[in-house]
């Protein structure tokens, strides 16, 4: 007899801890319902734990309508005030309103056997109670549980709206004593209310599936009719992972991984994936609004027949109609421990401090506009500094970040072991050492951001260049099974994680190099130059706060001290925030904060 | 008998493996090949989720399957139509040992049924498909439409379920019999027991069932030919006030071919926000709701849930099986998750809470993990700015007086504001405002060419290395009070409630009759918006996941290095 079917292997697990199919005893079957057990042959996106629960109202089931069943042997509905309430319409709708008694089959009301609170139960509904319930308006009037009984009106008798009350049932507890009472409002004053005790369904079973008291197409009802209407017009917000707000263009993955796009804008630029234009006149950059984006946007009627125009989107690009799996592209390991160490904290750590400083000095020379009105005859110059500057501070904190994970891959590696004998971890937070050398071609030195600079920055960070390829090799060493796991994760991380400076640099000096001159003299710059000591003496002091807080912050990390690693955090932060205040305000005078000679090694 | 443990069995009860299943449209004959998420494992690839493609299989003339492996996943044909996704459900069975009672699960499968002394002429299977979409708008069954099928275990036949109106005697059928709705195919698919030459692991003999959707297509009744849709987003605001001004572009609504529906039901007549009916919320979701005076067209579309039901008699007792299966639109993102999932919304209504501090440490941190990769694969597609402006949008529109400044506690509670996300927003905000240096105090983000979306942008810079273990464990080893304050508490348990609420919020939980519980802030997740239109957060089981572990973390001094794995 052949073996019960086996889960089916992945490289990794995914992201449910043991999530495949377990031979379990119905006891712990019933403790934890496996929704999201796999069988061969069907895709990931057939578990549910690939549906996005949360309904308003849902794409593939409403779990609300769950709780339309809560009592057992009745089915409510949540009623909520009509906006614009004709005069033929019925008044005092709002609540949650009994539909009808359904207890025949109920599989919480067995006929035979069964708790006391069953029985007492079923003899109410089969009374001439069950039959007052069948006839006339009735609404939940109370709920109570836990020795709460919550009122479904305001203190001052007004019924909260059915959306409201539809949280009181949903924060109910299965399997808890529960009582209730409905009301009948058509009724005369006093209005008959009925009490009933009971527990509220427990909605899935023992063998996880959804409780068969929900008729087919129930669990469905309330959803968008069609559902393409749901798709154009939903504003939740909570379901990008299914039906992306924006995207990255189309990059092609059959290419080798050097090639770099024709069109940097197009791995920069957020797209609305629901724009009714996909050619390149309809690639434009996505609002700010869903009400700006909407006229561009596909329409109602017309997505019903062009929802499989939509693209697919895979890491955040739209792809075409097939997927690739990503190609393993290895570099050579280092021979050793102790070679990834050396090259970690001689040039790795040090080139992303100098590539900090250096992006930072070029963020310094851009005229800020919130403070230089002088455009000129460049009525785009303001909104392309403001850019720009965003582009360059987030690049500068990118940097920054990594020389962090350069830090902790250290410190890791020490904890691990893996350090030389005899030494030992110490923060590394210089510069690369004059003539600053890549790989035998000089990096540019602390510059203005003029056109020729951006292109330079641009031919450092290209694809498989020299630069982006510079933690391969850690990621290949880490890779081996003799080091943590969580070490080639980060490794990882840092490898990955300036992908898109090319795209970024190379958009600078094209949208940048609009405006004349090619050189430090571009009319987006600040006259900048180098300063002396004593000319940013104040800004210097602050640097040395600055990589004061941070070594005692990773030295902290290093022997596991969280929270004074915070401390420093937090202290390095403000330093940072009085230092890019004070060079700003160097910048304007045309003077430079001398970065490099404040953080050059010691000899 | 069982080889494996070599003694009598009895069965005892039957399931279906998964339990519950998702369907997804699409235009396609040729279904969806398998596939299984993965974590990268490339450098430049970073560690996100990527798809790694599984054991598929090609069905053959018989209805036999064919199990193969392909190289690359394929969404859609060369065409463009979509291949739908088509499930395929495993019959289970619970055993009993007689030795010693134990009780163990396996497929079914012809040696089972041999063991067991029954054939597949035992087995039958019953599939009902409904769509009640338009049934629950106008409170008329007429507008609903099902499909039926039965079928015997032997019979192994791709079977189309054809849905029309069940209706009685002076009730108008939105759908008739004679010109149904398709609502896709079942199929019980032939088992064999020799396996396929390469793919000894894939048992060929399990008894399976697989569920094939419609193509997504809509119906209407004659009627629904043209229509204009309105270029302006109404939403929060009473679309009836403009009313009377049509405009837009106008476009093709149903095929004429599917223009089978008839004009004459309670649908055709259906309105939102009149109390004329009870409108499922949201109110405008069906075609016609946003132009005129909201009419609606009478659309329909080929989407259903089932309910599947297979019966198995064996010594003159029936066990049944129950599955389900829902149909929805295509996931077209599909290397990304929900961080709130269907099956995180199943188990948080009837689970209770994780005992994090029993468990064992690194399956807590497995978990946390886990769904911090979801979060980010959530927020690295959504548009920020627009959530932000919206939701704080709809707290001004429904702000009485002033919200109050603190919690229960007296802890300082976020900004509802434009000052919301800003730097203004302390302590709740802290890199945000070096990330996205030009925002003021405004609901509005400042778009400019080159950096459009600087919200959005900035997810990628905090969220994104929060996927690695790593670095999430250390920012939580360092930040455990201020996540605590981050995460928007869920919904307290009624049982927590007070009778009669104040002002002031909870501290650890919110209670839906407290209006500051029910304005967007930037407190996680921020700015989406949950079931009825209110702030969204984490559900109970997951937000107590996070504070016991951040606790727990806490408690724990001088760590040494944790791998999960």
């Amino acid at each position: 007899m052949k073996q019960p079917t086996p889960a089916p292997a992945a490289a990794e697990p995914s992201s449910r801890p043991g999530g495949g199919p377990r031979a379990r005893n119905r006891t712990a079957r019933a403790a934890a319902p496996d929704f999201n057990a796999r069988a061969v042959g069907n895709p990931a996106t057939a578990r549910l734990e690939s549906g996005v629960g949360n309904c308003f109202p849902g794409l593939e089931m409403d779990v609300r309508n769950l709780e339309g069943r809560f009592f057992p042997g009745i089915l409510f509905r949540v009623v909520t005030q009509p906006l614009r309430p004709v005069p033929e319409a019925l008044p005092d709708q709002a609540g949650i309103r009994l539909v009808y008694l359904d207890y025949l089959n109920d599989p919480m009301l067995p006929q035979r056997g069964g708790e006391h609170w069953v029985q007492t139960l079923l003899d109410t509904y089969m009374s001439k109670v069950g039959t007052s319930l069948s006839n006339g308006r009735w609404y939940l009037h109370w709920l109570e549980q836990e020795g709460k009984r919550i009122a479904c009106s305001a203190e001052d008798g007004t019924p909260y709206d059915g959306e409201t009350l539809w949280r009181f049932v949903r924060c109910l507890r299965a399997d808890v004593p529960l009582k209730i009472a409905v009301i009948q409002r058509d009724a005369p004053d006093p209005q008959p209310v009925v009490e009933l005790t009971g527990r509220r369904r427990r909605y899935t079973g023992d063998d996880g599936v959804i409780d068969t008291a929900y008729p087919p197409g129930e669990l469905t009802e309330s959803m968008c009719n069609p559902w393409q209407h749901d798709f154009r017009d939903c504003a939740c917000y909570y379901w990008a992972s299914n039906h992306p707000d924006v995207v990255l263009g189309e990059i092609d993955r059959t290419a080798p991984s050097d090639a770099v796009p024709a069109d940097p804008d197009q791995a920069l630029t957020w797209l609305d994936w629901l724009r009714r234009d996909r050619s390149p006149a309809g690639n434009v950059a996505a609002p700010p609004s869903r009400a700006e984006a909407r006229a561009w946007q596909l329409d109602h009627f017309e997505i019903n027949r062009r929802w499989q125009e939509l693209a697919y989107v895979i890491e955040g690009h739209e792809v075409g109609a097939v997927y690739h799996p990503p190609r393993h592209e290895r570099a050579t390991p280092y021979p050793d421990a102790a070679a990834m160490i050396d090259d970690l904290r001689h040039r790795l750590a040090p080139l992303e401090m100098t590539l900090c400083c250096a992006y930072l000095y070029g963020l310094f020379s851009l005229r800020d506009p919130a403070h230089d009105h002088r455009h000129g005859a460049w009525a785009t110059m303001h909104d392309d500094l403001v850019a720009a500057r965003q582009a360059m501070t987030l690049l500068a904190v990118g940097e920054m970040t990594h020389l962090r994970w350069a830090n902790q891959l250290l410190w890791e590696l020490d904890a691990a072991g893996f350090y030389p004998g005899g030494e030992h971890y110490e923060p590394v937070l210089d510069v690369l050492a004059p003539p600053r050398l890549w790989l035998g071609e000089p990096l540019p030195d602390l510059q203005a951001l003029s056109p020729d600079i951006l292109r330079r920055y641009a031919f450092i960070e290209r694809p498989r260049g020299d630069l982006d390829r510079a933690y391969a090799r850690c990621v290949a060493t880490l890779e081996q099974p003799a080091y943590p796991r969580h070490l080639f994760e980060l490794a990882v991380r840092i490898d990955s994680d300036g992908v898109s400076h090319y795209e970024r640099f190379d958009q600078l000096a094209r949208t940048l190099g609009a405006y004349g001159a090619q050189d430090a003299t571009a009319p987006y710059l600040r006259p900048l130059q180098l300063g002396t000591e004593a000319q940013a003496r104040e800004a210097l002091q602050h640097l040395a706060r600055l990589m004061a807080a941070l070594k005692s912050g990773y030295q902290a990390q290093a022997r596991r001290d969280p929270q004074a690693a915070q401390r420093a955090i937090t202290e390095a932060r403000a330093a940072m925030d009085v230092l890019r205040q004070e060079a700003e305000q160097l910048a304007r005078h045309g003077i430079g904060v001398p970065l490099f000679d404040a953080l050059a090694p010691a000899p | 008998m069982s080889e494996r443990t070599g003694t009598r069995r009895s069965l005892v009860g039957l399931h279906f493996h998964p339990p519950m299943a998702i369907a997804r449209v699409g235009g396609s004959p040729h279904p969806l090949e398998a596939f299984e998420w993965a974590e990268g494992r490339s450098a430049h690839g970073s560690t996100l989720t990527v798809l790694q493609p599984a054991v598929s299989f090609g069905v053959r003339d018989d209805g036999g399957l064919v199990p193969y492996l392909p190289e690359h996943i394929r969404f859609k044909d060369d065409d463009g139509r979509i291949r739908p996704v088509a499930p395929f459900l495993e019959l289970w069975a619970t055993l009993q040992r007689a030795a010693d009672g134990g009780l163990e699960e396996q497929a079914v499968t012809l040696d089972l049924l041999a063991e067991l002394g029954i054939g597949l002429d035992h087995v039958a299977l019953e599939v009902t498909a409904s769509n009640l979409k338009a049934a629950r708008r106008t409170d008329d069954p007429a507008c609903g439409f099902t499909a039926r099928a039965e079928i015997a275990g032997t019979d192994h036949r791709r079977h189309a379920l054809q849905a029309f109106s069940r209706h009685t005697a002076g009730q108008v059928p939105l759908v008739s019999r004679e010109r149904p709705i398709p609502l896709g195919a079942v199929q019980w698919m032939r088992p064999r027991s020799e396996a396929e030459p390469g793919f000894a692991e894939v048992d060929l003999s399990v008894l399976r069932l697989r569920f094939t959707p419609a193509e997504g297509k809509v119906y209407g009744p004659p009627t629904a030919a043209y229509g204009p849709d309105r270029l302006t987003v109404t939403g929060r605001w009473d679309s009836l006030q403009f009313f009377r001004k049509e405009d837009g572009r106008v476009h093709m609504i149903v095929e004429p071919e599917n223009r089978i529906l008839s004009p004459d039901t309670v649908f055709s007549q259906y309105r939102m926000v009149t109390g004329l009916f009870e409108d499922p919320q949201p109110q405008d979701g069906y075609d016609g709701a946003e132009e005129g005076d909201s009419r609606a067209w009478a659309v329909v579309d080929d989407t259903c849930d089932v309910l599947i039901t297979a019966a198995l008699a064996w010594r003159g007792t029936r066990y049944v099986a129950e599955g389900r299966v829902f149909v929805g639109p295509p996931h077209y993102a599909p290397d990304r998750r929900p961080f709130y999932g269907i099956d995180d919304d199943l188990a948080d209504r009837d689970h209770g809470l994780m005992a994090v501090d029993t468990m064992p440490f690194a399956q807590v941190q497995a978990e946390v993990v886990a769904l911090f990769r979801r979060v980010f694969e959530t927020a690295s597609s959504m548009n920020l700015d627009a959530a932000r402006t919206e939701a704080l949008q709809d707290n001004s529109g429904g702000a009485g007086s002033a919200p109050p400044p603190k919690g229960g506690g007296g802890a300082r509670l976020p900004q509802t504001d434009g000052r919301s996300m800003t730097r203004a927003d302390k302590p709740y905000a802290d890199r945000i405002g070096d990330l996205t240096p030009g925002q003021t105090d405004s609901v509005y983000s400042p778009s400019v060419r080159g950096d459009t979306l600087s919200f959005t942008n900035a997810i990628g810079h905090v969220h994104g290395p929060l996927m690695d273990e790593t670095v999430l464990i250390d920012f939580l080893r360092r930040n455990v009070d201020r996540v605590k304050r981050l995460l928007r508490p869920p919904f307290g348990l009624l049982g927590q409630w007070d009778e009669r609420p104040g002002p002031e919020p909870h501290a650890d939980f919110r209670d839906p009759r407290v209006d500051r519980d029910l304005m967007h802030d930037m407190r996680m997740p921020p700015y989406m918006r949950d079931a009825y239109y209110v702030p969204l957060s984490l559900t109970r089981r997951q937000y107590h996941l996070m504070i016991d572990f951040l606790d727990r973390l806490a408690a724990t001094p001088n760590p040494q290095p944790e791998v999960s794995k």
